[in-house]
This record gives structure tokens, sequence and C-alpha cells, in this order.
């Protein structure tokens, strides 16, 4: 009975041959597997849905006092009793910088009556003997900062940075000294030799100016590890659906329903549809986070870091189904599951950040599967950026050999296969 | 012999026990065959070999001719029906017949007529929406049988297939068996209850030590 007639009198085949039959029967296991999921991921959505009904008050009050970009929103004079390039190089260099709304060069009379207006927040002289010190020796300071009182508070706070900018200006400036003198002997004129160590000086220093972290310098702390928690928060999400993968592996393992469906089905549909199951729980827990930090501004793009958090799905579901296919007890493999799962997460730097391991350790670290994510993850959301096309690529490092290693599981199942 | 099923020097091993010694047997199309033994005595992993989910060691089996490591033409002619239930008790019998049709792959048009023909097959009809975790043992086993024979497979294998059954579901179960056989299938059975299978089968072997003793391959087929 060779070339046995796989359609029967019924018309129906015991296995799917053709191509078609088995996309047919393919969707018919990921549609049943759906069906199973459907409760959990109405809950989950559920969820979402109070808690974004809860938190939105508290992110709309957040957003007013989103404070650093509108507290720091001020203008300023300037007084240049010298006339000098020094301030029409420093506007120019300032004048992208998103907290400082408008710079004045005003006479001291017109700045001191903006002040009074309540126009400016603070305005400065600058004397003529400007970076004395640089260049004499001698110490004196050379600007003098008259604050707005009737915002002491943030006058004071803004001069305290403008201070600390000043320093910087100088260290930079008599840093570069050397090289006015250079420029001059290489023919240049003195005057424009003074110009362009001054815009060095200054450029050097503006490149930190739309740098939040030098602005806000006491709180850099607290916004880090905020940003990490809300990493952490999203790779163990992207991760999370992976340990379904596993469950649902190891709970099938080795029974008479998974044998009679890779009997039927072949053993690489139910497999497709369990990872592609754990996908659509990662659209539930992922995606909405992703889009309330978009609307927040806190991500300038969602792409590059969803392909970052799938790349961790990935990993981990391949990763599962492997350990699901351990000759184990199931509650033992799904065990072992978590025990790696923690592992992962732990080395990964998602509960503490790398830079707090031991140097020993956080060398080993980097070459965890979670870092590269982790780390994308974090720079996007420190820097209210994007994920550089490089770090999403590293990130997805570790997913073919872990393909490699669920598929070589499945291949060597006790099946005839 | 190119008809029926052929087993020869089968031999299996599981964690350091050998099951299955040289084990060997013929059995003719269109015959019931009945394997009986006692618990552990590789009545169940012989079934599996044969439905290509365990790899034997050794020894060869053939069905009409195809052998079982033609694994794809061997899955076309094969019906296996597990020890365990083997369906998600979660759904309806209507719907878990639905389930297994369509895992198929086969056209929703045939799938549909070929649900409706299963919906009025008497081993079911009775309690087509009825959840299979609210089904009694014989009627979540009817639906087993039903399942196993989607495809009306030429080689059908049965693992215990009257466990937890009722006397009334027994009788339709091996009614519908007879009824097979009449048509010319080829139907396996293991099961410790040789009362049962002695009823039903033209042959039973007794699988002892992993071999059947009282079986001559040399002796004229039955």
């Amino acid at each position: 009975m060779k070339g046995h007639d796989r359609k029967r009198r019924d018309g129906l085949t015991t296995v799917p041959a053709s191509f078609c039959e088995r996309i047919r029967s393919f969707l018919v296991i990921f549609l049943n597997d759906l069906r199973k999921a459907r409760m959990g991921l109405l809950i989950v959505l559920l969820i979402y849905a109070v808690l974004i009904a809860l938190i939105s008050p508290i992110l709309k009050s957040d957003e007013k006092a989103d404070s650093l970009g509108q507290h720091l929103q001020f203008s300023v004079s300037i007084v240049d009793e010298a006339d000098s390039y020094f301030i029409e190089l420093i506007a120019e260099a300032v004048k992208n910088v998103k907290y400082l709304d408008q710079i004045y060069l005003d006479t001291f009379e017109k700045a001191k009556e903006r002040l009074d207006r309540n126009e400016t927040i603070l305005f400065l002289t600058i004397p003529p003997d400007l970076f004395e010190q640089t260049r004499t020796g001698s110490v004196r300071e050379s600007v003098h900062i008259y604050l707005n009182p009737q915002k002491p508070m943030e006058a004071s706070a803004i001069a305290t940075l403008i201070r600390q900018y000043y320093f910087a200006i100088d260290r930079v400036y008599s840093a570069v000294f050397g090289y006015q003198k250079e420029y001059e002997k290489l023919g240049g004129d003195e005057d424009e030799s003074w110009r362009q160590t001054t815009k060095h000086a200054i450029n050097s220093l503006s490149a930190y100016f739309t740098k939040d972290r030098f602005i806000e310098k006491g709180r850099t702390p607290d916004q880090s590890a905020i940003y990490h928690a809300l990493s952490g928060i999203l790779v163990l999400f992207a991760f999370l659906p992976a340990m379904g993968v596993l469950y649902q592996t190891s709970r099938l393992h080795e029974t008479d329903l998974e044998d009679r469906t890779i009997l039927i089905a072949g053993r690489i549909s139910p497999a497709i549809s369990r990872v592609l199951i754990g996908l659509i729980w990662w659209i539930a827990l992922v995606i909405p986070w992703l889009i309330a930090l978009r609307i927040a501004g806190v991500l300038e793009t969602l792409l590059p870091t969803a392909l970052v958090l799938t790349s961790v799905y990935l990993f981990g579901a391949c990763l599962m189904l492997f350990v699901g296919r351990a000759h184990a007890p199931t509650v033992g493999v799904f065990q072992v599951g978590w025990l790696i799962f923690f592992a992962l997460i732990l080395f990964g730097g998602v509960f503490y950040p790398t830079s707090l391991f031991p140097a020993w350790l956080r060398a080993g670290a980097r070459f965890t599967p979670m870092h590269a994510p982790m780390e994308a993850v974090f720079t996007a959301l420190s820097e209210k950026g994007s994920v550089a096309t490089n770090n999403v690529l590293l990130s997805f490092w570790a997913v073919p050999p872990a393909m490699a290693l669920g598929f070589i599981r499945i291949r060597r199942r006790r099946l005839c296969d | 012999m190119n008809e029926g099923l052929t087993v020869r020097n089968l031999t299996k091993s599981m964690r350091g026990t050998e099951v299955l010694k040289n084990l060997s047997f013929d059995q003719p199309t269109g015959s019931i065959y009945g394997i009986s033994g006692d618990n552990g005595a590789g009545k169940s992993t012989l079934l599996k070999i044969l439905a290509s989910v365990l790899i034997p060691d050794g020894g060869h089996v053939s069905f009409s001719g195809i052998p079982l490591s033609d694994k794809a033409e061997w899955r076309s002619l094969i019906g296996y029906v597990p020890q365990e239930l083997a369906l998600d008790d979660r759904l309806r019998v209507r719907e878990t017949i639905e389930f297994w049709a369509a895992v198929r792959g086969m056209p929703v048009s045939i799938r549909k007529a070929i649900v409706k023909s299963a919906m009025a097959d008497p081993l079911i009809s009775d309690f087509v929406n009825k959840p299979i975790r609210e089904c009694s043992g014989g009627m979540a086993r009817r639906a087993s049988l039903v399942v196993g024979l989607f495809g009306d497979p030429a080689l059908l294998l049965l693992d215990e297939p009257f466990s937890g059954a009722d006397a009334r579901s027994r009788a339709m179960m091996t009614e519908r068996l007879r009824h097979l056989r009449d048509r010319g299938r080829t139907i396996l059975i293991a099961s410790h209850v040789e009362n049962t299978l002695t009823s039903l089968c033209d042959r039973v072997l007794h699988l002892e030590g992993g071999h059947f003793p009282d079986v001559d391959i040399n002796a004229p087929t039955q």
C-alpha cells in the first residue's frame, strides 16, 4: 500500500500534508492557544485601564511640576561694561538652551528696570577686565550678579549655576590660554587670537549647557534611580511572557496531549504558537508603558526601544523552550526556569545598576544577555532620546544562540522526528 | 508479508531497563489484536513506538509494506488514542471535535461536514455540548476514540481505551471497533483488562518480560 491515499473516505486526512494544510493547522493551534490566554489578557488590559485612570491625574500634576524645564525657563540681562566680543559669543552659544527664554544685552539701568518689572530673573555685569585672573594671575571676581528680589529662591539657584559656569569657563579659558599665544606667534592678530581662544572656551563649555544632568546637578542621582527603575520594569515585563512559554512547554512536555498534537501537527507549530502567544502577552504588557512614556515625552521614539525589548522576549522565549523540555518533573523545571530568570535579571543589572557591582563582577555582567538591552533602554530614557541602531543590534546578540538551543531541544525530543 | 502489521526484533530500553526484548509479531489487516500484561510490562511503550512517539533502539516495523521509519507515510496511516485522555478539558465535546478536525488542516467547508457527521456519531451525539471536564470517564473515552478515528486510519492503536468507561460506553466502543474491523481496519489494543480483550479481539498477545512468549513468528499466520 505504498503511496497510501491520505485522503480518506470522510475527506479528512490523518495529518496535514500540503503547505496550506500545515498553515491552517498552525492557525488552529494558535487560535486555540489564544483563546486560552484571552481571559488573562483581558484582565491585564483591565488592570492597565484602571492604573492609567488612577495615574493620569498624577501624571498631569507631574507635568505641571516638571519643573525643571519650566522652573528654569527664565530670561536674563547682561550688562557688558567692556562692550566685548565675549557677550556676543556667549549669546550665540546659549541661544538654543531650552531653559533660557531671552537674553537681553542691556545697559545697567535698563537691566535694573527689567529686573524691577520681573521680566528677568537676574542680570549680570561683565567688567572690562573679565578673565583678569587668567591673563594676569590676580585674583578677583569679575562677574557681578543682581538677583530678582521677587524670586529670591529661583534667582539664587540660577546665580549659583551661573557662577559654576563662570568658574568652569575660567578654568577652560586658562587651559587654552597657551594656545592664544601660539596663535599669535603663528602670525595671528592679538585681538583675533583672544577672540578665537574665548570662543573655544565657550564652545567647550556650551556642550554641557543642554545636558540636564549638569543643570540638575543636585537631582541627578534621583533621576537616574527613576529611569533605572523604569528601565528595569520594562525589561522585566518584556521577559515575563517568556515564563509563560516555559509554563506551557513544561506543562505539556512528554504528555499524551502533546504526543497527540505533535503526531498530527508536527513539533514546530505548537512551539511557534506558544512563542507568538508570548509575543501577544509582550505587546499587552510592554507597549502601553512605551506609549505612556512616549506621551510623557520621556521617550523620543517607540520603535527602537520596542525592538530592544523584543530581543529580551525572544531570547527569554527561546531559552525557556529549551528549559521547558528538560527531562525533569514539571515543578523542578519551573523552579529552574525562575532561577535562570532571576540570575539573568540580577546579573544584567536590572535590579541594581552594574556600576554598583565589584569590578570583577561588572566585567562579567557586561556579557550577560540582559545587560545590553538594559543599558540601551536606560540610555534612551535617561537622555530622553532614542536607541542607536548599533545598540539595538547589540541587544539581539543572545537571540540566535537561544534560538539554536530551543531548536536543538525540540529536535532531541523522544519523538521519531 | 506486505499486508498487515509486521514487528520484528523490536527492542527498547528506558532509563537503563530493557522494556522490550526482541519483540516480534504479525497482525493481518482487518483484525483486532489485544496486548495484555501487567502494569509496567511495556504495553504502552510498544504502542508509543508503533505510533511513532518513541524511537525504538532496534528492530523493524512495517504496515502494509510501509516502514515505521517513513514517518510522513506512517503517520498518515495511523490513528492513535493514548492512555491519558489527551483532550483539553476546558473545551466542550463539540469544540474538541472541531479542534482536532481543524488541526488536520482541512478547508473549512470539508471540516464542517466532518464535524457535523461526527456530532451525529452515536458515541458522542448525546453529550456534544458538555465540557470535557464534566464528562464521565466513559463519555470522555468515547470522545477520545472519536478523535482518534478522524481520517479513518488504516491502523488504529488504542492504549487502555476502556479505562474508566462504564459498561454502556464499553459496549458502544467495542461495537464500533468490530464495525471498523469489518471494514478492513487493523486495530491493536493495549489493556490490562483481559476479559474485555478476550471478548473483542481476534487474538490476545500476553506481554511478559519484554516479549510475547506465546508468539512463534515462524508458525503459520492465524
